[in-house]
């Protein structure tokens, strides 16, 4: 069962406005909220091709992969700009207070004919040591009054429609735990069944029996330029892409500075590759960090200053 | 020179990249995409750096305009030409 989003007419709003309360409701309703107008359908493929001319021509990279592709914002200018654009900034405020700060990048691809991401249900962002040893990403260390310490923007560089791998939710799903991402998976990407990057998330299901097929679903068709906000929380994965073009998008990650970031983890596994953390930082990009808790960049590991929208809109 | 003419310029350039690979010079001229070359978008950038060193002494910065040009073979060519073009010293035959 598929449900067309009546939110997009009323979130295109001018670029420094928060949410309407009206938004406010839905989100914390059905734990996403979109589309939003970011650049335009011409801007967008060009930012994405700067941000992969400046991953070539980086002279200080946050690590040495090809294949793990998270935290390019940390040295390359295009995707630092990104992370901290004010339409993003302000609308992040109205859910998550003042203070912001991004802890994560991640870039998503969808060749022509990949098959479409599975279902799947985090908030900690756990991560295995070994097979019995885990750690989260994110140790949230105080309560808050703000709807959420966490969201998740996933931008859309090249059209994101039904054919071109959309992301879909299912709606008000952040409510309760439909998996336990606390336990580990099999990996084995030969098997279609596999389908959470080689992974298949549907061993994590708390009760076996549900189908989340069977839930109302929300495909979030993205133009070129649009982004999307929601709660990692939020059952969440996407379409195949039958087109026969690429399909790009980049999640950027955020959480309240008084969450600790990579507390007890040095290193990431995955998609057959491994990355030190050593230069990992996260980046204020509203309010200030009143807690210490982890390692602030200031600049990008190339030297461009993080942008940070001021308090009351300076 | 024609977009042929570029076609080779491009074929014998790519044979003395590391990112060409095991591909004959007779392979790269008849590819039509990128991907037949058996060339990442990325790995396709540091090959057009590589030109611009050789060709255009570093004079030329990547446009962002050209990334999507790459994904074929007429489009890297016409890239070339650009480059060339737009050299500030003139461009080697």
């Amino acid at each position: 069962m598929r449900k067309e989003i009546k939110v997009a007419e009323s979130s295109i709003e001018t670029a420094t406005q928060g949410l309407t309360a009206e938004q406010v409701d839905f989100f914390k309703e059905n734990g996403f909220l979109g589309p939003f107008d970011l650049y335009s359908e011409e801007e967008a493929p060009l930012v994405w091709s700067q941000g992969m001319i400046e991953m070539v021509t980086s002279a200080n990279k946050p690590h040495n992969s090809t294949i793990i592709n998270y935290d390019r914002h940390l040295d390359c200018d295009a995707l630092s700009k990104h992370i901290a654009h004010p339409t993003i900034v302000h609308k992040l405020r109205s859910l998550m207070g003042e203070d912001i700060m991004c802890w994560k990048t991640h870039i998503f691809e969808k060749e022509p004919g990949a098959t479409g991401t599975g279902w799947h249900q985090v908030e900690a962002f756990t991560v295995f040591e070994s097979a019995t040893v885990s750690y989260p990403s994110l140790r949230y260390t105080e309560e808050s009054t703000a709807p959420t310490q966490e969201l998740t923007v996933w931008t859309a560089f090249s059209n994101a429609d039904r054919d071109h791998a959309c992301l879909r939710f299912l709606p008000g799903s952040h409510k309760q735990w439909y998996y336990d991402e606390t336990k580990p998976m099999s990996y084995n990407v030969e098997n279609k069944s596999h389908d959470f990057f080689g992974y298949d998330y549907a061993e994590l299901k708390l009760d076996k029996d549900w189908d989340p097929n069977k839930h109302e679903i929300v495909d979030m068709e993205l133009k070129a330029g649009q982004f999307v906000i929601f709660l990692a929380k939020c059952v969440h994965g996407s379409r195949p892409n039958t087109s026969a073009d690429k399909r790009v998008g980049m999640a950027s990650r955020y959480v309240s500075p008084s969450v600790r970031v990579y507390e007890h983890i040095d290193r990431l596994s995955g998609f057959g590759d491994s990355i030190s953390l050593d230069k990992h930082g996260c980046v204020m990009v509203s309010g200030e960090d009143k807690y210490g808790h982890n390692r602030i960049y200031e600049k990008n590991l190339n030297g461009f200053t993080f942008p940070k929208v001021e308090s009351n809109g300076r | 020179m024609g977009a042929d003419d570029y076609r080779h310029k491009f074929a014998e350039f790519l044979a003395t990249q590391t990112m060409g690979g095991d591909l004959t010079y007779e392979q790269i001229v008849r590819a039509q995409s990128r991907e037949e070359l058996g060339i990442s978008s990325l790995n396709m950038i540091i090959v057009l750096l590589n030109y611009i060193k050789e060709y255009a002494n570093g004079t030329v910065t990547v446009r962002p305009e050209w990334v999507p040009q790459l994904n074929d073979v007429d489009g890297i060519v016409s890239v070339l030409r650009e480059i060339d073009a737009s050299a500030v010293v003139p461009a080697r035959s």
